[in-house]
């Protein structure tokens, strides 16, 4: 953790300690600027493939995007002069983190065969809606970083928190910065387990008013399901301080013990790189421009200098700090079947209502209004006489978020 | 007319089986004046009385030798007579008098000396009121032989503690010459030969007026008295007085009396709140560390404490002020004219002064409220030669840390302060004086969540007043300084990479100050200054060294030596016009690698008064500074980097220029005052955009120098005396940096002027006390800015999986404005002087509007938000118990 970042907190504490010290939603009259750079996202991964994304700064005014959508070609180029062609793809296939609709557009290289051992720079062409050449661009020379190695991911229980704290080892010859993105997948399931569904009656079927509307079993049942996330906030650490370059154990993402993540199953993917120092400063940058803010000692968020350059008009800003290295991953489950740390928060309201199961009109009426039937009640007979019903979201785990979609290689046996 | 009605015996009787000889002395239906006149004669006693005249009881005492005195005292206690003594003399005045004039048997007693402080300390504890007017006071022998002009110098000393007053002003009423006492109570007036009204006034004082027959150089010590406000006598208050008699230009003036009434926050006395309502000067936010001062940024500002520079002026991230209330005795802050014998920042020196303690008695107080408690202790160590003084604070603010909710980031966290005063003034003899100062102050704060901080001051020194002669005198000082920090980031509890950064400034100083009365209309000042700097700009260090990873290492520490030389000179030139003028040799020796910089300074200012009560002032300075301190916040945070300047790094500099117009009306009592100025600096520091400022070796090529272009109004009325007394300000003022050389497009803002982050145009400020009675009085305080001027982004990008924000010009958007009114009732102790202890309540309410002013606005993603530090009303109680 940064040291401003850290002192964010630490302010912030100050400022709880009058328990005065409050934040308030507040609507800021933003005059439009005049222009809105090109942002140049990705990295330059040697041995594979590599995806520059192409996008510009937004306003906050999202209506007039749409006129700043990107259309570019570019290569990145070595020392030794061999160039490699950029392919224009849909940028969905490759990052799927952004929930934005936007005009982004990806180039996609094949480095794979590229040697680690010169330095590459990227070459960038921009069209304007009707296919003339707007601006070209052109990164400064770039020395790949060489791959770091993860030791371990793990975990720990903090109990003073209430916490899951994950942490990464790593160690790495010859780079002092580094950069992790991870996302993680979990398996939780629903309150309320449920055998039997109730399938409604048609349009046509409810104009008949005779048929239709029967409850059935179900395998597999909507209690387990699968949901995943992407991190989102800036992960770096830098060893120029150290002896070594390496650290153990890390401390990079908490789960609250209470969370449905760690409910069940959880997974957790790192994809670490190195990165010059440069590039360090730079994202170091970013972070107190994006997530150090609004404190009172927070620092005044400024822009560094991208090395992106505009070559054909050099007023034209660039964000975004192009780096190139060799990255590595590593995969980390935690199960709660093992360890225990799970601690059930306050569960859902629960409102149980029984009904008959002749009443297909109040069954489709409870289930129209977001209800469920879970429990099947005989009272004579070999056929259930009633149903009891309950809240959807309490027996139907894809009401939170998730799907039932089993990840590729989950390891456990749930359905 | 005096008479004896008896016969006086005196007669030897041999008391009969007793081995001791006894002389028994017999009076009988003597009056008073006889009565009086034995007892000088017969005991070698300085007896004055006052005779009441309605008073016509005789006395008869009859007592051996030994016990004559008491029985004589005795019976006229029984008369209705009070008998005191005071230092080797009686006095023996009627209950029930109340004295227009001095004992007139006390000026034909043959008491020569002018020093009357003894008396009229006395007569004032009798809670007589006393003018002097009948008495004439004789400076010199009167066959000296003298022409022209003479000085009279000495000290002025509080009535009933002994304590020096500062900042009185002593003027000669017939011919304007006006001087101010300085921080040992010391003044020096050239007067003329002859007959002269020498009038003092100070804030809160009865202002006095005493006739003078000067014959040559001499010494008057005088005492003074708290205003009683059923009394008030004052024709002209102090500062009104100083406006029209003083040449330098923008200078403030508080006295504790008026800090300890402005509401606060939790309730405290505190300095910086109160230089804070002072117009031109602003901060940028209610939990800010410092101050700036006319379009100056914060670390241009120095802030001395008996003489030692305080580097951090602020406990709990700004919330309460470094300074103990109950020991200091008064701040004055110099926005423009800056005193040659003072420098090292460019833009203002606060001077704040601890009192020295009471000379006659054990006193000391102790206040309690919601988050701090503070006691001071104070009285002579040796009757009539030493004081001492010696106060502390401590928070309990951990109580209110274990309310907040278990899983909060702040559950089980320490926030706490403490700081200690001590000072011994230990008086040599008349003309000499050493005093030793002790500042000691720690803040620690330690979440659960990283990181944690520490950060301390100490300051000690010594300092020697000598006078030297009836024209010269001499102030040495000499002390050390330390402002440390330290940073501890366990990174999560990791072992391995956990660490700490320690930075720390170590001064130490030599002062020399000579006032030389050179002709009578002048008055010089020259001296020499030396500072030694040892500064540490960062050590980092594991803070688990068992397992650790964490390289120990440090920058290069930075040392230099800060020389000057100065000489000053106030001019006389008519009792209408006077001008000052000075010059400071500023050098500074930067060492490892050296190199020398030496900036001649000057500063130069006249007044000229139209009318006694109407006077217009014009000033100019050049200021240098040595010391920066780089920060890229916009609140001074306590690991922020101080830096010195090196072969790399140019001094800063810069000029003002001020004028005044200055016009008292209503007997004094109110005060207009109208100043403006201008003001250019150069090679200020900024940082450039993405900047490390913590452990940066190379921390000189991240910075830029910036030009800083000020300029303002400043208008301020004032009432000092009456039930009402306050003031209200307004002040249109810009605070504006462009940078020095052009860096293409990383140049901010492109190479224009941009905001500062203080500019905060407008400014309305309201400072008011309504006194009802003695007793009760209400405060209050009201504020009103323009918001301060702060980056926004220009939109968003994602980048990295998240939304980001794309800024684009620095400081260009403005937070909404500030608005704050407190309130506060004031309950002091009634004047029962018996008493033992005597309690003081506040009761007050801080931001009583609960307006919810923004100290910042922020971004995440495209949501935007405001903090609020003080977003609801703080009530607070304080209480104050003095013995």
């Amino acid at each position: 953790m940064s040291a401003k970042i850290a002192f964010r907190l630490a302010a912030y504490s100050a400022a709880a300690l009058l328990m005065a010290a409050c934040i308030y939603p507040y609507t800021v009259d933003i005059r439009k600027g005049d222009e809105y750079p090109l942002v140049v996202e990705g990295d330059l991964h040697i041995g594979g493939t590599s995806v520059v994304k192409l996008s510009h700064v937004r306003p906050f005014d999202t209506a007039e995007y749409e006129d700043i959508a990107v259309f570019a070609q570019g290569y990145i180029e070595g020392e030794d002069g061999k160039r490699v062609q950029g392919v224009d793809a849909d940028v969905d296939t490759y990052l799927s983190s952004s929930s934005y609709y936007d005009y982004s557009t990806s180039l996609v290289f094949d480095t794979s065969k590229l040697p680690e051992n010169q330095r590459y720079r990227l070459h960038l062409d921009t069209f304007t809606a009707e296919g003339s050449l707007n601006n070209q661009f052109e990164s400064d020379w770039i020395m790949p970083c060489p791959a770091p190695t993860i030791d371990a991911l793990t975990y720990s229980k903090n109990d003073h928190f209430k916490e899951l704290w994950v942490g990464l080892s790593m160690h790495c010859h010859g780079s002092h910065y580094f950069r992790w993105t991870f996302d993680e997948t979990w398996e939780y399931h629903s309150d309320i387990q449920s055998y039997i569904e109730y399938v409604p009656r048609s349009w046509n079927e409810y104009e008949m008013k005779e048929t239709g509307g029967y409850y059935q079993h179900i395998m597999p049942t909507y209690y387990y399901c699968w949901k995943s996330a992407s991190s989102s906030q800036i992960n770096i650490f830098t060893t120029k301080n150290q002896t070594e370059d390496r650290f153990e154990e890390l401390a990079f993402h908490t789960i609250p013990l209470s969370d449905k993540r760690l409910q069940v199953m959880y997974r957790i993917n790192v994809q670490l790189e190195a990165m010059s120092e440069d590039a360090y400063n730079y994202w170091y940058n970013m972070q107190q421009n994006s997530e150090g803010q609004g404190s009172i000692f927070s620092p005044v968020p400024s822009e560094m200098a991208s090395n992106v350059h505009c070559i054909s008009d050099p007023s034209v800003q660039v964000m975004g700090y192009l780096n190139a290295a060799v990255p590595t991953s590593a995969v980390m489950f935690y199960n709660n079947e093992d360890e225990g740390f799970y601690r059930q928060g306050p569960l859902s309201e629960r409102r149980d209502s029984t009904i008959s199961a002749y009443d297909i009109s109040l069954a489709d009426q409870m289930f129209s209004t977001g209800f469920l039937p879970y429990m099947e009640i005989y009272t004579m007979g070999p056929t259930p006489s009633d149903y009891t019903w309950n809240y959807a979201t309490c027996i139907d785990c894809r009401k939170q978020g998730g799907t039932k979609t089993r990840p590729e290689g989950w390891p456990s046996g749930h359905i | 007319m005096k008479r004896f009605l008896c016969t006086v015996f005196a007669a030897l009787v041999l008391g009969t089986g007793s081995l001791f000889a006894q002389e028994v002395l017999e009076v009988r239906r003597v009056e008073l004046d006889s009565l009086v006149r034995l007892l000088r004669s017969q005991f070698q006693e300085d007896i004055y009385y006052i005779k009441d005249a309605a008073e016509q009881s005789t006395f008869t005492v009859s007592a051996p030798r030994d016990a004559f005195l008491e029985a004589a005292f005795d019976a006229l206690r029984e008369k209705g007579y009070v008998v005191s003594s005071y230092g080797s003399a009686r006095f023996i005045l009627h209950s029930k008098s109340v004295f227009t004039s001095l004992p007139s048997g006390y000026f034909n007693s043959g008491n020569a000396s002018a020093d009357d402080s003894e008396l009229q300390r006395f007569l004032a504890e009798q809670s007589a009121v006393v003018t002097f007017q009948n008495k004439v006071y004789e400076i010199g022998e009167s066959n000296s032989g003298k022409t022209g002009k003479a000085y009279v110098s000495g000290h002025v000393r509080d009535v009933s503690s002994g304590e020096p007053l500062i900042g009185v002003s002593v003027y000669d009423e017939k011919s304007g010459a006006y001087t101010v006492t300085d921080a040992s109570g010391f003044y020096r007036i050239a007067l003329p030969v002859g007959d002269n009204l020498l009038g003092l006034s100070g804030y809160s004082l009865d202002d006095t007026h005493l006739n003078l027959k000067v014959w040559d150089d001499g010494v008057l010590d005088v005492v003074m008295k708290e205003k009683v406000l059923a009394l008030t006598g004052a024709v002209v208050s102090a500062n009104a007085l100083s406006h029209h008699r003083d040449a330098k230009i923008g200078i403030e003036r508080i006295r504790v009396e008026v800090i300890n009434k402005i509401p606060t926050a939790f309730g405290e006395g505190d300095i910086i709140k109160a230089v804070l309502s002072l117009p031109g000067v602003k901060s940028v936010g209610e939990a800010s560390g410092g101050f700036n001062v006319r379009g100056g940024s914060v670390d241009q500002n120095l802030i001395l404490f008996n003489d030692g520079t305080i580097y951090n002026p602020t406990h709990l991230f700004g919330i309460f002020s470094a300074f103990n209330p109950d020991i200091v005795s008064e701040v004055e802050l110099y926005k423009s004219s800056i005193p040659a014998s003072m420098g090292g920042r460019i833009s203002s020196v606060l001077d704040v002064r601890s009192r020295e303690g009471n000379a006659n008695k054990i006193a000391g107080s102790v206040g309690i409220g919601l988050l701090t408690s503070r006691f001071h202790l104070e009285g002579p160590l040796v009757k009539e030669k030493t004081t001492f003084l010696i106060g502390g604070r401590t928070t309990y603010s951990n109580w209110l840390l274990k309310l907040l909710p278990q899983n909060s980031d702040y559950a089980g966290g320490k926030a706490s302060f403490s700081d200690v005063n001590a000072s011994v003034t230990h008086k040599i003899n008349d003309a000499n004086t050493l005093q030793a100062y002790f500042y000691w102050s720690r803040d620690g704060f330690d979440f659960s969540r990283d990181p944690a901080f520490r950060y301390n001051n100490i300051n000690g020194s010594i300092k020697w007043r000598s006078r030297i002669n009836s024209r010269l005198n001499l102030t040495t000082s000499a002390g050390y300084d330390r402002y440390g920090a330290r940073l501890e980031n366990s990174l999560g509890q990791n072992q391995m990479s956990g660490y700490a950064v320690d930075t720390h400034i170590n001064q130490g100083f030599l002062k020399t100050n000579f006032h030389y009365a050179l002709i009578s209309a002048h008055d010089l000042s020259l001296g020499a200054d030396v500072i030694y700097y040892n500064l540490l700009p960062g050590a980092m260090s594991p803070l688990y060294p068992d397992e650790t990873l964490v390289k120990s290492w440090q920058l290069d520490t930075q040392q230099a030596v800060e020389p000057a030389l100065f000489v000053s000179d106030s001019w006389t030139v008519t009792p209408r016009f006077t001008l000052e003028g000075g010059i400071r040799l500023s050098g500074f020796l930067a060492l490892n690698p050296s190199r020398f910089y030496l900036n001649p300074e000057f500063r130069l200012s006249g007044k000229y008064s139209f009318l006694d009560n109407l006077s217009v002032k014009a000033g100019f300075n050049t200021m240098s500074q040595h010391i920066h301190l780089i920060s890229n916040t916009s609140s001074v945070s306590p690991i922020d980097t101080w830096q010195l300047s090196t072969d790399r790094i140019r001094p800063q500099t810069g000029w003002q220029a001020a004028g005044g117009l200055y016009w008292t009306v209503a007997n004094g009592s109110i005060d207009f005052t109208l100043e403006g100025y201008y003001k250019r600096t150069r090679h200020q520091l900024d940082y450039k955009s993405g900047a490390t400022t913590l452990m940066n070796p190379h921390l000189a090529d991240d910075l830029v120098e910036t030009f800083g272009k000020a300029y303002g109004v400043e208008f301020m009325v004032k009432k000092s005396t009456g039930k009402l007394t306050g003031w209200l300000s307004y002040s249109y003022s810009r605070s504006l940096l462009k940078e020095m050389e052009d860096r293409g497009v990383a140049t901010i803002n492109g190479g224009a002027w941009y905001n500062a982050p203080h500019d905060k145009p407008h400014e309305v400020k309201v400072v008011a006390n309504y006194k009802f009675t003695h007793r009760f009085s209400v405060s209050a305080n009201l504020e009103y800015a323009t918001g301060r001027p702060v980056t926004v982004p220009i939109g968003t990008f994602e980048y990295g999986g998240g939304t980001r924000l794309a800024y684009s010009q620095r400081n260009t958007y403005r937070i909404p404005d500030y608005f704050r009114l407190d309130l506060a009732v004031n309950i002091d102790p009634g004047h029962y002087l018996k008493r033992l202890t005597h309690m003081s309540w506040t009761v007050g309410v801080y931001n009583v509007t609960a307006r919810k002013n923004a100290y910042s606005v922020f971004f995440d993603g495209t949501e935007s938000y405001m903090l609020s530090v003080f977003a609801c009303p703080i009530p607070y109680v304080n209480l104050n118990l003095k013995f």
